[in-house]
């Protein structure tokens, strides 16, 4: 009695008190948009090295040319994209090139001062002195010098190149965003290698739709919209990134609604199908990609020189069974390196049905027998026992593991599961080839790449030429040499798809790696935001056209 | 006293020293490289280029040497060095995160020690009751609890699903899922309202572990208590139970639990980490963590030897306010 | 006080002391008396019963577990508990009762391992520290100061970063180095007490080497502690294993750990919740009967312990 008296008055305080609060605040505002993401930036602009960095980039800053929904770069910041048949792209002896720019009028920094070819001239030279943190200097080092050869009109730009780069009209130099001379210049000037310590990396003036406003380390990061935009003053008036770094909390929020959409949410399939049925305002993004997961072999090992070995590791894995039950059939069994959206996807590559007596009747042509327990013997009597790495803690590749476990031992394999941190596989293992057997890992590619750094036969790390390529699975084939050699300066985009089908048709014969499936960029967005256009590249993230956005139904 | 405080002065300092250099060491020798993890990260990174980043960070220097840079940088010139995955100087940061955490411990621990101290005095003066079984239990429940696991059935529970916050009254009972604030909110009022509404998880879960420990001490403590002697006097003089609870038994009760508050230190910093890992709560746990995971060795060595200096000043807190409560003891 | 007693004499004059002292009926031995204390606390009995259960069925998992653990089937895929999946399936196929009684295995054996490793540890240590005192003793306890003036957790991470591998002997190891310094110090309190006794100087005087002295005399009478710290360890141990495999740090799947089933579970909290209920409450229980145990053994093997 007394108790159901005592609980009856505090439910009742509870509610007076609900009643006398100021309301919370929660996002009914339709000035704000939040943005949820697993991930927290280090540091903004040129020297960070964070995924999470990226997306901010896109809303902060203007880009050259950047890629749209289509997958085409369409000019922004200039006027047009210069080609060889215009003559803005001009071919000189030597190999050598010469590419004109004219900016665009109209664009200016945060704090109004205009953006001029000088800004674009200071960034060159800023990021190609060997003292400042720049990452990498791989296509700066094929530029000799930027001009600007009429100081009357600061819009025009000249990039001197020093060797063929199929996509010198990409960007002026590798880079989609400049940097304000008129803030920086004095610092750099004064002492490069202290550059990283400018406070403008941590609130940056940039020349992009949305301005910054305030970074509260751990917790968000909040843009206000910049209406001197030349493409069209932003709707919404205020986008603000939200970190929440436990992706089960962040789709938690997706569903609670405290979010509006996420990106870099590090989702599973199942977490997004989830948030599909569970908030029905939001709407989910399955946007095609080009990630590349894969298994690695260790080319150098004894069994796996044998090209038999590998491909019947290939009959051996039912990679449909598996996309279908752990993608719910969204993510697609991939036969080569490049996905069906590339430009240069080869349809008509040598495929690997699941087959499980074709394997066994490939590993017995290389000499396995069945030994006792089911598992094979090589020539040499040695048990079939095989290592397999990848990165620890991530449950779709742990359970991938699993079932390719399962599988190979119908075929008489014992695999051996050995996982590392992430840092530790990607940062060390990996890289430096030190995986004995098997390596499963993703790639990100880009419409641009050509894979010289991934399948030339220079390109494989040794201690001898300090770990430098990413043909880690050691492959040395000549005719991919020779097509590499010819992709990497052919201008032409037609011959050098052409090249590119040919080289995925022996990759697929040979199998120095096996192709696992091309993962999705995941997203979501409240479904009353118009104008959300994912694009499923790295680099141009979801917020990549935010002044375009706005509240109201589609 | 003073000899006490110099001599536990100078053993503290033995003791961070010990620890940093233990600490370096193993954080310099764990694998996984940064320079390289970037290095994966980009493919088109050039041997100078990765010479050139090492170089800058001061990679490829031996250990002793390292650690000697460390150790004068922060103790002769108080420069906790600068963290190479947040850009900005460690004190910065630290600052930042510091009061964050502070803000969860304190809260927390009020909570674990005011309800845990009540529970366990009417625990211990219902001993044997059903009562005292019920509460035992529940104690003794919420030790048994994985922080993490406890921290996100709150957060399903109180921020997801809360039904009853469909009542427009109740609607405050459903609380953010993780973070520390709402972007944007502006008010002298209205900030303090939205911090405390993102305290209130995070407090709870920390506190109810707490609040376990404290019970079982208090009860503990107070069942001895209540036996001795001149407990028996106060009530054979006629005082009022009341009384007999308030003035004698519980004083005498709550003095050993000083000692222990320093004990229970590293057990909520230890919860901390978890649970601000799971709430997104921007604190030193966190930090820490990501630090360590991270090899931002100048970040990571500051974080551990605040929690150092933390545990160490209240043990040694501990040893005075013990000192001063009981007459008996004496430290020379 | 008996001048120049034999070992012997003193111990039994001590055990009738201590008897006298617990107001029990003269004739009852030390461990009698405890045992009966022990019997009356109800907890510590469920909590006795249900940790031997416990570690019967981890004992027997392959022969009383329905189904095999590792058997994958992708068609039956999240199956609420039901016939004949008592607690369900996960995310492959497997059954989850299978899971968790293997799983326990692990969990238990990371629990008594580390429980008798901190306990040996510990006790050594402490003896030492305690029997020849002044500067070894010195040099253990700031050691011991030093390694308890950080939370482990952050400590444990990096020895977790630091050593690769994912099995039981790692973690093990991780909570070990780390973990003896309570043992330490309980045992080398006991041993100062107990070394001012007049029974070791007879048994010097006897002849008996240090070595003697400390392990028949000291050790056997500063055990009761122990026994009480070792049992909430396996709690504590099960506890922690669960934390750093959240974390990504403990035990690598596919070797099933409660704390790792734990870890996965939340992706799938809304359509496949008896996922994570199962474990965590199978981690609950456990820890919960350790705890009571330990706090029942504490009770009839010395209230007056101050832990």
């Amino acid at each position: 009695m007394q108790i159901g008296v005592r609980i009856g008055a505090v439910a009742v305080c509870l509610a007076l008190v609900g009643l006398t609060l100021p309301a919370t605040g929660a996002p009914a505002q339709r000035d704000t948009l939040v943005i949820g993401m697993a991930q927290e930036p280090d540091i903004l602009g040129e020297f960070s090295i964070m995924v999470a960095a990226g997306v901010i980039h896109n809303t902060l800053w203007g880009f050259i040319a950047p890629y749209t929904e289509k997958w085409t770069r369409v000019p922004q910041m200039v006027e047009k994209i210069p080609t060889i048949k215009d003559g803005d792209w001009q071919l000189l002896p030597n190999n050598k090139m010469r590419v004109t720019w004219k900016l665009k009028r109209g664009f200016s920094w945060h704090d109004d001062r205009p953006v001029t070819a000088l800004d674009w001239r200071f960034t060159y030279g800023m990021l190609r002195n060997p003292q400042t943190p720049q990452v990498s200097r791989f296509i700066l080092r094929k530029v000799d010098n930027i001009l600007v050869p009429n100081p009357d009109d600061p819009y025009t730009l000249v990039v001197q190149w020093n060797e063929l780069w199929p996509f010198a009209n990409t960007s002026p130099f590798g880079n989609q965003i400049v940097y304000p001379r008129h803030i920086l210049e004095s610092a750099y000037l004064k002492d490069p290698t202290k550059l990283k310590a400018h406070p403008y990396w941590r609130a940056p003036v940039a020349t992009g739709p949305y301005k910054f406003v305030e970074w509260v380390s751990g917790s968000h990061i909040m843009l206000e919209a910049y209406d001197k935009w030349p493409l069209g003053k932003p709707a919404i008036k205020r986008i603000t990134f939200r970190f929440i770094l436990d992706s089960t909390v962040l789709q938690a929020n997706s569903i609670a609604g405290t979010v509006d959409g996420t990106e870099v949410g590090n989702f599973s399939v199942d977490q997004m199908v989830e948030i599909e049925q569970r908030n029905p305002k939001v709407a989910t993004h399955y946007t095609e990609a080009l990630r590349w997961e894969r298994i690695d072999f260790n080319l150098d090992n004894e069994w796996f020189k044998d090209k038999r070995i590998r491909q019947a590791f290939a009959y051996g894995i039912d990679r449909e069974a598996i996309a279908k039950a752990l993608s719910r059939g969204k993510q697609p069994v991939a036969h080569s390196w490049l996905a069906p959206r590339h430009p240069a996807y080869n349809p008509n590559v040598k495929k690997y049905p699941y087959d499980v007596a074709r394997a066994k009747a490939l590993l017995a042509e290389a000499g396995f027998t069945p030994g006792p327990d089911g598992i094979l013997r090589d020539r040499s009597g040695k048990r079939f026992e095989v290592s397999f790495m990848t990165t620890a803690g991530n449950s779709g590749r742990e359970q991938y593991q699993v079932i390719v476990k399962e599988q190979l031992k119908q075929v008489g394999i014992d695999i051996r599961i050995d996982n590392r941190p992430a840092s530790v596989f990607l940062g060390d293992i990996a890289p430096k080839r030190q995986y004995p057997h098997l390596a499963m890992y993703t790639t990100v590619f880009s419409p641009e790449t050509t894979g010289f750094d991934r399948f030339h036969s220079s390109q494989i790390p040794s201690p001898q030429n300090n770990w430098e390529g990413n043909n880690r699975v050691g492959w040395r084939n000549a005719e991919v040499d020779k097509l590499m050699d010819q992709i990497i300066g052919e201008l032409d985009e037609a011959k050098r798809i052409a090249l590119l089908k040919r080289q995925q048709e022996i990759f697929a014969e040979e199998l120095p790696s096996l192709p696992l499936f091309f993962g999705l960029s995941l997203t979501t967005m409240r479904k009353d935001v118009r104008n959300v256009k994912p694009t499923g590249l790295s680099g141009t993230y979801l917020p990549w056209n935010a002044w375009q956005w706005a509240f109201g139904e589609q | 006293m003073q000899r006490f405080l110099f001599r536990r002065a100078v053993q503290t300092v033995i003791i961070l020293a010990g620890l940093s250099v233990l600490m370096f060491t193993l954080l310099v020798v764990t694998p996984g490289d940064p320079v390289e993890l970037l290095a994966a990260s980009d493919p088109n990174i050039q041997p100078e280029d990765i010479k050139g980043l090492r170089e800058y960070y001061g990679l490829d220097d031996p250990l002793y040497l390292r650690y000697k840079k460390w150790l004068t940088a922060t103790v002769f010139h108080g420069d906790l060095g600068y963290s190479r995955t947040y850009g900005q100087p460690v004190r910065k940061l630290i600052g930042d995160r510091l009061k964050n955490t502070v803000t969860l411990l304190t809260a927390a621990f009020g909570i674990a020690l005011v309800l845990g101290v009540i529970v366990g005095i009417y625990s211990a003066l219902h001993q044997y009751s059903l009562s005292d079984y019920t509460i035992t239990i529940f104690s003794f429940a919420g030790l048994a609890m994985p922080v993490f696991w406890q921290a996100i059935v709150f957060i399903l529970l109180f921020a997801v699903w809360a039904p009853w916050a469909q009542i427009p009254a109740l609607a405050w009972l459903k609380f953010p899922a993780g973070g520390m604030m709402t972007p944007g909110v502006a008010g002298g009022a209205a900030t303090i309202f939205d911090r405390l509404h993102h305290l209130i998880l995070p407090t709870l879960v920390l506190g109810t572990h707490g609040m376990a420990s404290w019970a079982r001490y208090t009860r503990s403590s107070m069942l001895e208590v209540v036996r001795q002697d001149y407990v028996r006097t106060a009530r054979a003089k006629g005082n009022p139970e009341r009384v007999v609870v308030n003035k004698h038994a519980m004083r005498n009760a709550l003095i050993p639990l000083i000692t222990l508050v320093a004990l229970s230190i590293p057990g909520i910093l230890n919860g901390a980490v978890l649970t601000e890992t799971v709430f997104s709560w921007p604190g030193m746990g966190l930090l820490l963590f990501q630090a360590v995971l991270g090899h931002d060795h100048a970040v990571a060595m500051a974080a551990l030897l605040f929690f150092a200096l933390l545990t160490i000043s209240f043990n040694i807190l501990a040893d005075i306010a013990y000192a001063i409560v009981d007459p008996r003891i004496r430290y020379d | 006080m008996a001048q120049q007693a034999t070992p012997r004499e003193f111990a039994a004059d001590l055990a009738r002391r201590r008897r006298e002292a617990s107001g029990a009926a003269a004739g009852l031995t030390y461990w009698q008396i405890a045992r009966r204390r022990f019997f009356k606390h109800k907890l510590a009995l469920i909590g006795a019963i249900v940790a031997i259960g416990l570690s019967l069925m981890a004992i027997f998992a392959s022969v009383i577990a329905p189904f095999s653990f590792e058997r994958i089937s992708l068609d039956t895929r999240w199956v609420p508990p039901s016939f004949p999946h008592a607690f369900g399936t996960d995310e492959l196929g497997r059954d989850v009762l299978t899971r968790i009684m293997y799983a326990g295995r692990i969990s238990l054996t990371v629990g008594y391992v580390t429980a008798v490793s901190i306990a040996v540890v510990g006790s050594l240590v402490g003896a030492v520290a305690g029997f020849y005192g002044r500067f070894i003793d010195s040099v253990l306890m700031r050691t011991v100061d030093m390694l308890h003036a950080i939370p482990t957790l952050p400590l444990y991470l990096i020895l977790a970063a630091l050593i690769p591998g994912g099995g039981v002997t790692r973690i093990v190891l991780i909570f070990t180095v780390f973990g003896w310094t309570t043992v330490a110090r309980l045992v080398r309190g006991q041993i100062l007490t107990l070394r001012t006794q007049d029974f070791v100087e007879a048994a010097r005087a006897m002849g008996a080497s240090e070595t003697r002295i400390i392990l028949r005399h000291l050790v056997p009478n500063a055990l009761a502690p122990v026994i009480v710290a070792a049992t909430l360890t396996v709690g504590g141990a099960i506890l922690a294993e669960s934390g750093l495999s959240y974390l990504g740090l403990g035990i690598q799947p596919p070797t099933p750990s409660w704390g790792n089933m734990l870890q996965r579970a939340q992706e799938y909290l809304w359509n496949a919740s008896w996922l994570a209920v199962f474990p965590g409450l199978f981690i609950f229980i456990t820890v919960l009967s350790f705890n009571f145990l330990g706090d029942g053994l504490r009770d009839a093997l010395d209230p007056r312990l101050k832990l």
